[in-house]
């Protein structure tokens, strides 16, 4: 973090000279005052820092050393854009048409009030929102990207005032260079590189930033960071730390969440035994099915079986998985109590902005004596029938 | 010798179907051949010398009319007999597949084997004495491939042989020989068909070699199709066509 | 010349029983204790045995379907892989599990793999029987290889647009089907593999006479008293079994099917099928067996690809055959 706030200063230094630079004429410097926002706690892959006519987000992307790989300003004065060195992304706020190609995205903007201000967004089969649903099927919202990539022509027809989408952090490499050389601004995503659950949360704030609703995305992550901890705190005083294990074969390879993934922190903060803890990778690890039999045979619990609802659906892509004892005392579980018809959850649309809703499922399903404490109901997971 | 009736045309009409339509290339052809014939086929190319052979053990169909093979007609003979009482020799080149010399004589036993195709010692001692005969027992272990074309024809003439028909039908079989070589061959087949009584058919562009050695010869032509004796060859108007003013 | 055969298949048999071990014992991550080998042992015995009896079966009824496509098609570089009939089957498993996904069908473990299994042998036969259409207007083995490479390539296609059309739930098992791995056969699974596949080797055998004959081409074999196309039929089917058989239960496995018989071919110079059949039983296996034992042991920890080998082994094959063979 201590680097990481280096680079961010010295590149807030080199812009301010940039700008001192420019004519002289002008007195004011837009950019003086400038101040980074310190209620972003978890997140590292962006940071935030405004005065009072514009907003500057720095994202990021490099995997070692979090240089910057991407700038975004945000600013209703025009003007600016001439004097702006070219690797710094002019956005004319208020953003009014949104591009959200992901469907946490959308949801975000969702969860922000701003239902009426998506224009477009990636694959409505992948969503579970109802009113996201029915303005794409009256044409209201449309789907850039049914195909394996956006539809470049329906894009800029569409002329959104600004596109959300996924991405590694480098904006060369992450955006369709034609799409660049159009004056719609794209904004990469970093949030599925955050390494934990509240961080990942956190990213609200980074969304809102481009949408003045700074206060809304706040208040949203400063209640599911409570919630968090205090789930985090009633799981520390279990008396049991179950054996866990994730997902299923793939062809022959079982994908791993590593041991410092997302999801191993989030079992590590329900209090359980994560078989691959101690395994260093943000990823995931490729296993054969012997070295996850090896390890996990006698695990407790089994989450996240892909899609599946049934361990007679398990069964029928390989017998050996009765083999597993969570299997034969039926304590697999998986995230797909609410899914659509195309078999997508709910998990992956709105879990990511509420962890501790997942935390929650979590606690109950591996210790289930807390369910006092915890109040809630499963939100996302159920249990194999 | 008693002269045995094995093939008969009645009214035969031969051809190929493409694409369900018949062609026909022969029409209504009546003829009947004996054992101890050896005929020779003479036409000009393209006019159904192959057609005929072809018909005749069945590789192609009997459009109208009938062909009797040894009284049964010979659509109606399983394969396998059919395979015992008629061999042929075509043009087409064979091999690959690590195909020697001798895999191929021994092919004409197969008739005579099992399903498993297991040669006892008698299918040995047939398959040698017809590398024997067409004199191929320094190159029987040779690839096909790198057989030359004459070797080769020997080579398929001696599966012939190795199927122990008493019909043989031979398209061009001296096509590639060197000159001594088809005359042993013409020899050999005036032997079989004299010593064995079988009935041998062989087409040709050799006409003095036909006219030198064989019984009967089989003129066809685009009007006519007519068995002569060879004494009355030179007076046939067809065959002197055929022949092109060179006899 | 008989005794040289003997040894040959002695060395062979051999070393299918050195790759057996090599595979039961190496071909996977963990350590297998050959003193604990007690009957609970669930790492050998639902693991690596039926891995091991799977890669005997795939590489016993791909090279034999290899074999005889190659003597079909009179083409030695014939192969189910490369004519585009694996693709074949598992597009129909495609469409299938599509199907079959919604019918409720796929989650019956029996009908599911039934279904599977006979939709995989009815794409394999389709394919051979269009490729032998497509073979009697073209007389290049190379040309006909090429069409093969292109009926792969559309079968693929349709398979990329249908798992772009499938929805979550079907998607997963696509893939799962899509990819040539010998490590999702279960024991249950090889009750229905292994019976198949082992009638119709058997059957294979009663083929040897025509198999030997067809090489003579169609107007040599029927005048040897083989009846042609009776006999291609037959073994058409048979090699369509014995591909969808084995994609139905490890995907497409590339280039077994044409490198075994090109093998058998250099090991054993002859023409006898009877030979080149069981010799082709052998190497399969063995090629499959030390394939899987390779790809388990390159990279610790790591198995890769099945077909990342098998296309290490068998193409270089096809193109040197394609070299050596230049009157083609």
């Amino acid at each position: 973090m201590k680097h990481n706030l280096l680079k961010y200063f010295s590149f807030a230094i080199i812009i301010i000279c940039i700008s001192c630079l420019g004519p002289t004429e002008k007195t004011l410097n837009p950019f003086s005052d400038l101040k980074k926002d310190t209620s972003i706690k978890y997140a590292k892959r962006f940071c935030i820092s405004r005065n009072k006519d514009l907003t500057l987000i720095y994202l990021f992307g490099n995997k070692e050393n979090f240089d910057t790989t991407a700038t975004y300003l945000i600013c209703n004065d025009t003007t600016l854009i001439k004097t702006l060195p070219q690797n710094i992304t002019f956005i004319k706020s208020p953003c009014k048409k949104i591009a959200a190609l992901s469907s946490i995205y959308a949801t975000m903007f969702y969860e922000m009030g701003l239902l009426n201000n998506i224009v477009a967004i990636d694959n409505v089969d992948y969503m579970n929102n109802k009113a996201i649903i029915d303005r794409c099927a009256s044409k209201q919202i449309q789907q850039l990207s049914k195909g394996i990539e956006p539809d470049l022509e329906q894009t800029i027809a569409l002329n959104p005032d600004i596109i959300f989408t996924f991405g590694m952090g480098d904006p060369k490499k992450d955006i369709n260079p034609k799409l660049s050389q159009t004056k719609i601004p794209v904004v990469i995503s970093l949030d599925h590189k955050e390494e934990t659950p509240l961080a990942r949360a956190e990213w609200i704030k980074f969304f809102a930033a481009f949408v003045n609703k700074e206060n809304l995305a706040d208040s949203i992550f400063k209640i599911v960071e409570k919630n968090y901890i205090r789930l985090k705190a009633i799981a520390e005083k279990a008396e049991t730390t179950p054996t866990v294990f994730n997902d299923m074969k793939y062809s022959d390879v079982w994908y791993m969440p590593g041991g410092k993934s997302y999801m191993a922190q989030l079992l590590n903060d329900a209090h359980t035994d994560y078989l691959w803890k101690e395994d260093d990778k943000f990823g995931s690890i490729p296993l054969s099915f012997e070295q996850v039999y090896v390890k996990a045979k006698d695990a407790q619990f089994w989450i996240n079986v892909s899609t599946l609802k049934t361990k007679k659906d398990l069964l029928s892509f390989d017998t050996r998985y009765n083999e597993f004892a969570a299997f034969k005392n039926d304590k697999v579980f998986n995230n797909t109590k609410y899914t659509n018809s195309h078999g997508y959850s709910t998990y992956w649309e709105t879990g990511m902005i509420y962890p501790d809703k997942i935390l929650s499922d979590l606690l109950l399903i591996f210790h289930p004596e807390l369910k006092e404490q915890i109040k809630n109901e499963l939100y996302y997971y159920e249990q194999l029938k | 010798m008693e002269k045995r009736e094995c093939i008969i045309l009645k009214n035969a009409t031969l051809g190929y179907k493409k694409n369900q339509e018949d062609v026909i290339i022969l029409k209504n052809i009546d003829l009947s051949f004996y054992a101890g014939d050896f005929i020779g086929i003479v036409g000009l190319n393209g006019i159904g010398k192959s057609t005929l052979l072809k018909s005749l053990c069945g590789l192609l169909p009997v459009l109208n009319g009938e062909i009797l093979i040894d009284e049964r007609n010979v659509n109606s003979l399983f394969l396998k007999d059919l395979a015992k009482k008629i061999a042929i020799v075509l043009t087409e080149k064979i091999g690959g597949f690590n195909l020697t010399a001798y895999d191929v004589v021994a092919a004409g036993q197969m008739p005579y084997t099992n399903s498993f195709n297991r040669l006892e010692k008698e299918n040995l001692t047939i398959i040698e004495s017809a590398i024997k005969i067409c004199g191929i027992e320094t190159h029987q272990y040779k690839l096909l491939n790198e057989l030359s074309d004459g070797l080769f024809q020997k080579t398929i003439i001696a599966k012939a042989l190795a199927q122990q028909t008493p019909i043989m039908l031979l398209d061009e079989p001296s096509a590639f020989l060197d000159y001594a070589s088809k005359h042993d061959l013409f020899l050999l087949l005036k032997k079989l068909s004299a010593e064995e009584n079988k009935c041998i058919l062989v087409s040709s562009h050799d006409l003095d070699l036909l006219l030198k050695y064989c019984s009967k010869l089989l003129v066809i032509s685009d009007n006519s199709i007519e068995l002569i004796d060879n004494a009355s060859a030179k007076a046939n108007k067809a065959f002197l066509e055929i022949g092109g003013g060179f006899i | 010349m008989e005794r040289n055969t003997n040894i040959k298949f002695l060395v062979l048999i051999c070393l299918l029983v050195v790759s057996c071990i090599l595979s039961l014992l190496y071909g996977g991550s963990e350590h297998i204790d050959l003193g604990e080998l007690s009957s609970n042992n669930f790492i050998f015995w639902h693991i690596r045995f039926p891995k091991t009896l799977t890669a005997i079966i795939a590489g016993c009824t791909l090279a034999v379907a290899g074999l005889i496509l190659q003597i079909i098609f009179r083409n030695p570089l014939a192969g189910p892989y490369v004519l585009g009939i694996s693709s074949g089957a598992s597009l129909m498993v495609a469409m299938s599990i599509l199907a079959g996904g919604s019918l409720h069908l796929m989650s019956e473990f029996f009908i599911g793999k039934t279904f599977i299994v006979l939709s995989a042998i009815s794409g394999s036969f389709l394919i051979t029987l269009l490729i032998l259409g497509i073979s009697k207007k073209v007389n290049s083995n190379v040309v006909l290889l090429l069409i093969g490479l292109m009926l792969s390539q559309i079968c693929g296609a349709i398979q990329t647009a249908l798992e772009y059309f499938s929805d979550a739930n079907s998607l997963k098992s696509f893939v799962t089907w899509g990819m040539g791995s010998l490590a999702n056969t279960t024991n249950i699974d090889l009750a229905i593999y292994l019976p198949i596949a082992l009638i119709c080797l058997l059957a294979v055998l009663f083929f040897v006479k025509p198999l030997n004959a067809l090489l003579l081409g169609e107007n040599y074999s029927q005048n040897i008293g083989v009846n042609f196309k009776t006999s291609r039929f037959y073994l058409i089917l048979i090699s369509s079994v014995l591909t969808g058989l084995t994609t139905a239960f490890c995907g497409p496995i590339a280039f077994i099917g044409t490198a075994v018989p090109i093998l058998s071919r250099m090991v054993f110079k002859n023409s006898k099928q009877h030979l080149h059949v069981i010799s082709c039983l052998l190497l399969g296996s063995i090629i499959l067996l030390l394939s899987d034992a390779f790809a388990n042991s390159l990279i610790k920890n790591i198995s890769l690809p099945i077909n990342m080998i098998t296309t290490f082994i068998g193409a270089p094959l096809v193109i040197y055959l394609m070299f050596k063979n230049k009157s083609w």
